[in-house]
């Protein structure tokens, strides 16, 4: 008998001590510094994501807030961009004129084209197109560059040496060399944000909800619904990159 | 011949064996040299990404989202959810709010402290990011051309910030409230033929079939305004439309003092001498001398200038109120 009571106390102490040791961890945990860094989620987990894009450039007003938003959120040099907003007027004899200042950082100040002389006009937000057999990753002699699990093309920037191969490669012109840290960036699909269960910067900036960032193979994603109900496009297909970047209204004059 | 060809088949052999054993050496003294220099974990989801990917999620989000803005700015936010910039983000004018909110979260931030408020107000040029008029852009987007617009507004200093008049946060619906728009029986939209809202008015196109104008039906009314001061004005000026996404028709009506003010405040940027302009306070302590009125519930009655101004709009009798 006495030696159960015992036996019993020294249970209860073990317990109470495992019960306050587990609320003060809790507690840690539930009122951490709110950006605490997420877990990276497991190489399987990962690899059953597939993170695509969708522009839908008959909604863009070229209001350059997504390229505003990128460069706040992912501290771009000043004069680079990862993502931007193109401008392509189409005249009445058949000419095309592009254009995007600064990448549209400060919207378009000015009509290149007259009223009178304009057939059609409408912007095209660009960015990293994310592809599945890219030419940047196949190009770096240090394998620098590299495709995450999830499908998102990414830069190690310790092993980088910045030789500029991948700038080059790119079709697409996504990529730029970042001279302050000597090495090659790009976009990064926000994958500090898509780890906290956020959209990218530019989709969450953009106010005509022009852009959407989702994983391809959940078939309830906003992305996968989009594109299997209206007809989309993809950038400069004929390069064999198999972009992710996909572009609704696209017009065959965008290059 | 045959024999001797035999005879050297040995010696024929030893080349091709002395190359297999070197590219043996070589392949087996590649894969000791790459097994000693490759990093421990590298390859296609290793160890050694896995530290590059925690790497790159180590950054920290810097634009916060309106639902965290929301937790203290309620009010605001859900004033701006009702209005047509529902959608824009507070930080597409505020600037991202890692800053300000990490700030708060540790307690009252200092008076000198840059994160203790967010910019807050926006220059003409950046409510001209998406409102200046364009030719590429789409013609259903509201949009201006500012030097038309203040010409038309009589403004003089062309860099009055948009602000003074539109509120940001409630830019369309402002003056007047939801509970005094009426629905209306006939109201068409573009849209409901046109596939896209088209650039020109129906008043333009002349062979445009017959839509209902206002004085199909309110034809003492439009005729009564005609006669009026304000008769260069439309209807809609005053008399808005529904909002874009409404079944119903509604229309929202401003005779309210704060929109006749909108035009006839008196500010440093108007041409004054286009437009009568008062100052709102001085001029309603007057009235409510001269009319023997409570100058306090003149200045709370949001129909003040009505009072004495109806000959200016149009009869009220002739409203059907």
């Amino acid at each position: 008998m006495g030696d159960n009571t015992d036996l019993n106390r020294r249970r209860f102490i073990q317990l109470a001590l495992a019960g306050a040791t587990g609320a003060f961890v809790g507690t840690l945990t539930a009122f951490g510094a709110p950006g605490e860094k997420p877990e990276l989620r497991s190489m399987q987990d990962l690899s059953k994501l597939e993170w695509g894009f969708l522009v839908d450039t008959t909604r863009c007003i070229g209001c350059g807030s997504c390229v505003r938003a990128c460069s706040a959120e992912n501290d771009v040099p000043d004069s680079f961009y990862r993502t931007w907003v193109e401008r392509y007027e189409i005249d009445k004899d058949h000419e095309v004129h592009v254009d995007s200042p600064q990448g549209a950082i400060e919207s378009f100040k000015t009509d290149q084209c007259e009223k009178q002389r304009l057939a059609k006009g409408f912007f095209v937000p660009k960015l990293c197109n994310h592809c599945r057999a890219s030419a940047c990753t196949q190009v770096c002699p240090v394998g620098a560059s590299f495709h995450s699990p999830d499908g998102v093309v990414l830069i190690d920037r310790s092993r980088c040496v910045g030789c500029g191969y991948c700038v080059q490669a790119c079709p697409y012109g996504c990529r730029y060399i970042d001279h302050d840290i000597g090495t090659a960036d790009k976009c990064t699909l926000c994958y500090h944000r898509l780890h906290r269960d956020l959209t990218t910067a530019c989709a969450t900036a953009c106010p005509r909800q022009a852009r959407i960032c989702g994983d391809l193979r959940a078939p309830d994603s906003p992305l996968r619904r989009v594109l299997d109900q209206r007809r989309y496009g993809l950038l400069k297909p004929e390069m064999g990159t198999d972009p992710k970047c996909y572009y609704l209204g696209l017009d065959l004059e965008v290059k | 011949m045959w024999a001797s060809s035999a005879g050297n088949n040995r010696n024929d052999h030893a080349h091709v064996t002395r190359v297999v054993i070197l590219l043996a050496i070589a392949t087996v003294l590649g894969l000791v040299i790459q097994a000693v220099l490759r990093p421990d974990g590298y390859g296609d989801g290793g160890e050694y990404q896995r530290a590059v990917l925690e790497d790159i999620i180590s950054r920290e989000p810097l634009h916060q989202g309106r639902e965290t803005c929301g937790e203290c700015h309620a009010g605001i936010l859900q004033t701006h959810q009702k209005d047509i910039h529902f959608d824009v983000q507070c930080e597409d004018c505020h600037g991202p709010g890692a800053e300000h909110v990490r700030a708060h979260r540790e307690g009252p931030p200092a008076e000198d402290d840059p994160a203790r408020l967010m910019p807050k107000e926006y220059t003409l040029e950046g409510c001209l990011f998406c409102h200046r008029r364009l030719n590429s852009r789409p013609a259903d987007f509201p949009q201006i051309d500012p030097v038309a617009h203040y010409e038309f507004l009589k403004v003089t200093d062309p860099k009055t910030r948009c602000i003074e008049c539109h509120d940001p946060h409630e830019p369309v619906f402002l003056l007047t409230r939801v509970a005094e728009a009426r629905t209306h029986p006939v109201i068409y939209e573009c849209v409901t033929c046109h596939e896209k809202r088209p650039q020109k008015s129906h008043h333009e196109a002349p062979d445009h079939p017959v839509i209902f104008a206002c004085a199909d039906c309110h034809q003492e009314i439009v005729g009564d305004f005609a006669g009026r001061r304000h008769n260069f004005m439309d209807c809609t000026a005053c008399h808005f439309f529904h909002r874009e996404n409404e079944v119903a028709g509604r229309i929202f009506k401003n005779g309210n003092r704060r929109f006749c003010l909108l035009c006839h405040e008196r500010k440093s940027f108007k041409d004054t001498e286009q437009v009568p302009a008062i100052d709102s306070k001085i001029h309603l302590d007057e009235f409510a001398e001269l009319l023997d009125l409570d100058p306090v519930e003149l200045e709370a009655d949001p129909r003040a200038c009505l009072k004495c101004h109806l000959k200016e709009v149009h009869a009220r009798k002739l409203l059907g109120r």
